[in-house]
């Protein structure tokens, strides 16, 4: 699938900023099922100075810095990406979850760089209380991935889709109480609970598709930025995509922008601003096939 | 059960005699006798307070007697230290690169990924991680030292101990009577020129800042003797800012390069746009700027690392992999409770055990057998989250304590910088008392205890010479070219200019209160002393001595219940002596120590003589004994004054000084005569000539008029003589000429139209005396000025704001927007 990715932040400002320094994370990458065909980048005002290069974790991203007064502070990413991502291995073809905790836990050749993502992180800690609610998937000896796909499914059935409830800071133990939230609070709940069992997860950032395929219904969080879970399967088979908002595997509905411990390490526009107040946000995303993108081709400056 | 085993005591040999190195020592100490020490002991911490200036809480003291090394043992220490650097470095190297440690499993991920000191950073990081380095030591039962923390993020304590060798050089010469003591400076030289290799440079003197998190906290005065000795800028963040790539101080004349930054504080916090950052402000950029080669930090940011706990369990294996050597250092011995066993642990003598966070060396540590149940489970569960450490008794040495001379157990920080082509290590450090048997030794909650504890100087002797073949003179490298470091930094220049005014106000106020505390006694009720007993409280609410306009209408005994308030913590002379010393701690790395030591001296002096003129219940007896603490009060502004004038300042800070206090006095002269005037019926001829005295009393100015007028007061001569006679030092003539030299020698081609405000100023003052003069009746032209005067007042208080916009605007702390930033660490104390 091929799709046509436009993604637009705006800053408006109160009052003028005077300096700014940003680093956004709004470029995807390429990586197995992900080729890039095209991205552009366009900031407005155009910056003093832009660094093109990767995070640690090898996530596209640029920093962007202002020196003059502006009022409003614009970033416009547009990429085409095809996306064909392999379908899941066989269940019973994966180690038990308990084997793959404790491959992952040793590190080593096999598990050094997995590893990473076992521990507590700034937004994401192992969770005794999400651990709770996941254990009921993580039955003796289950094969590590039939014990994932159960909880995406069950994530998305007992928790409900609902803006404007939590924010970046609502504690795990509330969304679990409340049963709603959006899909950075699924996806962080889902990290916590397999970080608590002992199995590697990360914070996928990227978008999926806005409108759905013919005769399906709209899938969730389709008008921002959107948040998922991927989980490693052992050496032989690696990481899978796994969406607990919409209770999918990721297949050919997403496009990866790239990957943290979580929100923290790959928040798509964030800065440090010296002046503004009463600032305004408005972010806007669309991710279409492109064979139905009327949007024009191309910028010359895409590579 | 075992024996507790004994500690060693480090001034005897193992077979109960005194081991030779200390004797002569020994000698010394007791020629002096117990008294004498605790009284030398006194001086130093007296010195101490005097240098460090009004910090939170006191600081380290100095005990007299230091901890003596033989040259023998220190080249054992020093070779061993340099070997650990070098394991460090490496390890840093691949830590932060290809990783071979973990995918070899010669290190265990669990060590590294959740360290808070691992920083996740967009690209690698070029040249060396480390440029200094710390150890702490204890000398085990068994003799040996061990290393209890490697110190690579802060590595304080440096200044402190060049601090103790210069108090005890002073205060105890009889002590070094007949001795030879490595001297401790020329690794200041050393460190210094390392710098100025660092940056690189041949066209231009590199730019050197130290970092420092602000003028509060006990390790204010660590970076103040730091970036004297290494000649470097102290700099708030607030002060830097990255600009086109490049690091940039801002200075009262524009913006100038950092090519080489000092940091002392967490790594995750120096840049908040690129890492996590934390409660202490970093430089947004700041990775990406060193990354591009345009600064270098001292140490690299990252290098924090190195003080992961749990290193300690591997650093064997670490030696061997990474240079091939075994170590000749030992840790204190450190269990993997995940390699060696939770069970084999706790079935152990849990007596015998600290439990301490493998990866985060903030985590306070806990003795094991006092370990919660809820502890025990987490370590049970997930057994890499901890590291076990032998608690091993230290060695302990005496100490003067004011009961006698008493052993105490200590632990020793030695001090190591990167040349370039090698480490040196300082032959001297930084032994400290441990305080607290509650945390465990060089933890980060036991050198928070111990910033505020007992330190000692540490001697390395040259005593036999048998010994010194252990230590070969390192070559020395060449001496880089140092010169001073140009341009004031705006927040300097900003305190300065504070400093001016505060003193300025402390004088304004002494003198009103002077003129109070003499009428205020004698008041026969007479309607002209009763209005200008009004005035002067209305000047002293409008200086601030006093609370709102109630005091003015009300009866004698409020009055002066209310003046009596002025000693309280609250009251305005209290406010300002604590601003003064305040300011001046912000300042202190740019006076000479002498003018520094006088403020904080008279500070502390005044506000405890303004504390014991209180007399509860007695307004009377308070007044008087203010009205003589008044004097003083005017003494110490004279007093400061002198030393300005002479050489009180080092790169340029004077002239700021001076705006700052000749616009206050120019203001507070300006306000006098405006309110006195505005008196009731000042016009009538016994009132004028009251007004007039008041003026002239109020300014100093009394005497000076006499000897011109002999005792005839007129309105346009006690004006001409207050505003307008550049002759007379305390008139707003002279103030105002010597503000604008000070905006010539900073502005000197005077596109800033600073020094034309300033003569606008003067030329309406002069308009004002020449009206006077010229009218028919001199009283009612006087009478009818105060609006006119307090006009110009105001455009002198503009002036004031201009040059604040002018000079010292620094950058705000800037916002955070998007991301998650907000997610804060807790608040560790500071630690030495």
């Amino acid at each position: 699938m091929i799709y046509h990715v436009r993604h637009l932040t705006r800053y408006s400002y109160g009052s003028p900023v005077d300096l700014a320094a940003h680093i956004v994370h709004v470029t995807p990458r390429d990586l197995p099922g992900q080729t890039v065909r095209w991205t552009r980048l366009d900031v407005t005002p155009p910056p003093v100075r832009r660094v093109d290069g990767t995070d640690y974790f090898g996530n596209l991203i640029a920093w962007l810095y202002h020196e003059a007064p502006h009022r409003s502070f614009s970033v416009l990413a547009e990429s085409e990406v095809e996306v064909a991502f392999p379908p899941p291995p066989p269940e019973h073809a994966t180690p038990s979850w308990e084997d793959l905790a404790a491959l992952a836990r040793d590190g080593g050749a096999a598990a050094w760089q997995v590893a990473e993502f076992l521990f507590d992180s700034p937004m994401c800690a192992a969770h005794p209380a999400a651990g709770e609610y996941a254990a009921l998937s993580f039955t003796p000896r289950r094969p590590v991935l039939a014990a994932l796909l159960d909880l995406n499914m069950r994530i998305y059935t007992d928790f409900r889709f609902r803006a404007g409830v939590t924010t970046l800071s609502t504690p795990i133990e509330q969304v679990l109480a409340r049963r709603e939230g959006v899909c950075q609070d699924f996806t962080h709940l889902m990290i916590s609970a397999l970080r608590w069992i002992g199995v590697p997860a990360r914070y996928m950032s990227g978008y999926i598709r806005t409108r759905p395929p013919p005769g399906q219904a709209r899938r969730l969080g389709s008008d921002q930025s959107h948040a998922w879970v991927a989980a490693w399967l052992g050496p032989a088979h690696g990481w899978i995509g796994l969406d607990p908002t919409n209770g999918i595997v990721m297949r050919d509905e997403h496009v990866v922008l790239g990957w943290g411990r979580d929100y923290a390490d790959i928040s798509p526009v964030h800065g440090l601003i010296l002046g503004g107040g009463n600032d305004e946000l408005k972010v806007g995303v669309d991710l279409v096939p492109a064979e139905e993108w009327d949007g024009g081709p191309p910028a010359p400056d895409a590579r | 059960m075992d024996m507790a085993p004994i500690p060693v005591d480090e001034m005897v040999d193992g077979h109960g005699g005194v081991r030779p190195h200390w004797r002569r020592l020994l000698g010394a100490i007791s020629d002096l006798g117990h008294r004498e020490l605790l009284e030398r002991g006194r001086q130093m911490a007296r010195a101490l307070h005097d240098q460090t200036g009004p910090t939170e809480g006191a600081a380290a003291r100095c005990d007299p007697v230091p901890l003596l090394l033989t040259a023998h043992e220190f080249a054992r220490l020093s070779e061993g230290m340099v070997q650990r650097a070098r394991v460090l470095e490496a390890a840093l190297r691949d830590l932060y690169g290809q990783r071979d440690l973990l995918a070899d499993g010669v290190l265990p991920p669990s060590l590294i990924y959740p360290a808070p000191g691992f920083l996740r950073m967009g690209g690698p990081v070029a040249g060396a991680f480390l440029n200094f380095y710390a150890v702490d030591l204890i000398r085990g039962p068994d003799g040996a030292w061990r290393v209890a923390a490697d110190r690579v993020a802060r590595a304080n304590g440096i200044g402190q101990a060049l601090e103790n060798r210069r108090q005890m050089t002073r205060t105890l010469p009889e002590l070094f009577a007949g001795r030879e003591v490595q001297p401790l400076s020329p690794f200041f030289d050393a460190w210094q020129d390392s710098l100025h290799h660092l940056a690189g440079l041949r066209d231009r003197n590199p730019g050197l800042a130290l970092l420092t998190p602000g003028p509060r906290g006990s390790l204010r005065a660590e970076h103040v003797i730091l970036a004297r000795e290494l000649g470097c800028v102290l700099a708030e963040a607030g002060d830097l800012a990255v600009r086109d790539g490049a690091l940039w101080l801002k200075t009262v004349r524009g913006l100038r390069r950092v090519d080489v930054l000092l940091l002392r504080q967490d790594g995750w916090t120096v840049d908040p746009l690129e890492l996590e950052g934390g409660s202490t402000p970093g430089i947004a950029g700041l990775l990406d700027a060193a990354r591009g080669g345009a600064v270098r930090l001292v140490n690299h940011p990252a290098s924090g690392l190195a003080e992961v706990p749990g290193l300690a369990a591997f650093m064997p294996a670490l030696g061997r992999r990474l240079i091939g050597e075994d170590l000749l250092l030992p840790d204190v011995p450190t269990r993997w409770p995940a390699r060696d066993g939770v069970d084999a642990l706790l079935s152990d003598d849990r007596g015998r055990w600290w439990l301490r966070d493998s990866t985060n060396a903030r985590a306070p540590a806990c003795r094991l057998d006092r370990a919660k149940e809820s502890m025990l489970a987490t370590l049970r569960r997930t057994p890499d989250r901890f590291v076990a450490v032998e608690a091993l008794a230290p060695s302990v040495m005496p100490s003067i304590q004011p009961a006698g001379i008493e052993p105490g157990a200590i632990i020793l920080r030695l001090f190591a910088l990167f040349d370039g082509g090698g480490w040196q290590v300082m032959p001297g450090g930084l032994a400290r008392l441990l305080s607290d048997p509650d945390q465990l030794p060089g933890s980060a909650m036991d050198r928070a205890r111990g910033a505020h504890g007992v330190t000692k100087d540490v001697w390395v002797t040259v005593e036999d010479s048998r010994n010194l073949v252990g230590i070969a003179a390192p070559p020395m490298p060449v001496l880089a070219i140092r010169r001073g470091q140009g341009d004031l930094p705006s927040r300097a220049a900003d305190d300065f200019f504070w400093l001016g005014r505060y003193l300025e106000q402390l004088e304004d106020a002494g003198r009103i209160l002077r003129v109070l505390t003499r009428r205020i006694g004698r008041v026969d009720g007479s309607p002209r002393e009763r209005a200008e007993l009004e005035t002067v409280l209305r000047l002293a609410v409008h200086a601030g001595l006093l609370q709102g306009e109630s005091v003015t209408g009300a009866g004698f005994a409020t009055q002066m219940r209310a003046l009596a308030e002025i000693t309280l913590e609250a009251g305005l002379p209290q406010r300002l002596l604590s601003e003064i010393g305040r300011v001046s701690a912000g300042l202190r790395d740019r006076m000479t120590i002498e003018t520094f030591e006088t403020i904080v001296q008279g500070t502390d002096a005044l506000r405890g003589r303004l504390r014991e003129a209180r007399v509860a219940g007695d307004a009377g007896r308070t007044l008087e004994r203010v009205g003589r603490v008044t004097d003083d009060l005017l003494r110490y502004g004279a007093t400061i004054s002198g030393l300005t004038a002479e050489n009180m300042v080092r790169s340029g800070g004077r002239q700021f000084l001076e705006l700052g206090r000749r616009i206050e006095r120019a203001s507070s002269i300006l306000t006098a005569i405006a309110l006195i005037l505005r008196q009731k019926d000042v016009s009538q001829r016994g009132r004028m000539e009251g007004a007039l005295r008041l003026m002239l009393e109020l300014s100093d100015c009394a005497i000076t008029y006499r000897s011109r007028y002999f005792a005839v007061f007129q309105p346009a001569p006690v004006l001409d003589l207050l505003l307008l006679d550049d002759g007379n030092p305390r008139g707003v003539a002279s103030q105002m000429a010597m503000v604008a030299r000070a905006l010539a020698d900073l502005d000197p081609s005077g596109g800033t139209g600073l020094a034309e405000a300033a003569s606008t100023v003067m030329e309406r003052l002069r308009g004002v005396v020449d009206d006077v003069l010229s009218a028919p009746q001199q009283d009612v032209a006087a009478a009818a000025l105060p609006d006119r005067l307090l006009d110009i007042h105001a455009a002198l208080r503009d002036l004031g704001q201009r040059i604040a916009r002018r000079f010292f605007v620094v950058l705000m702390p800037p916002r955070a927007v998007g991301g998650s930033r907000t997610v804060e660490r807790d608040a560790i104390p500071d630690e030495s």
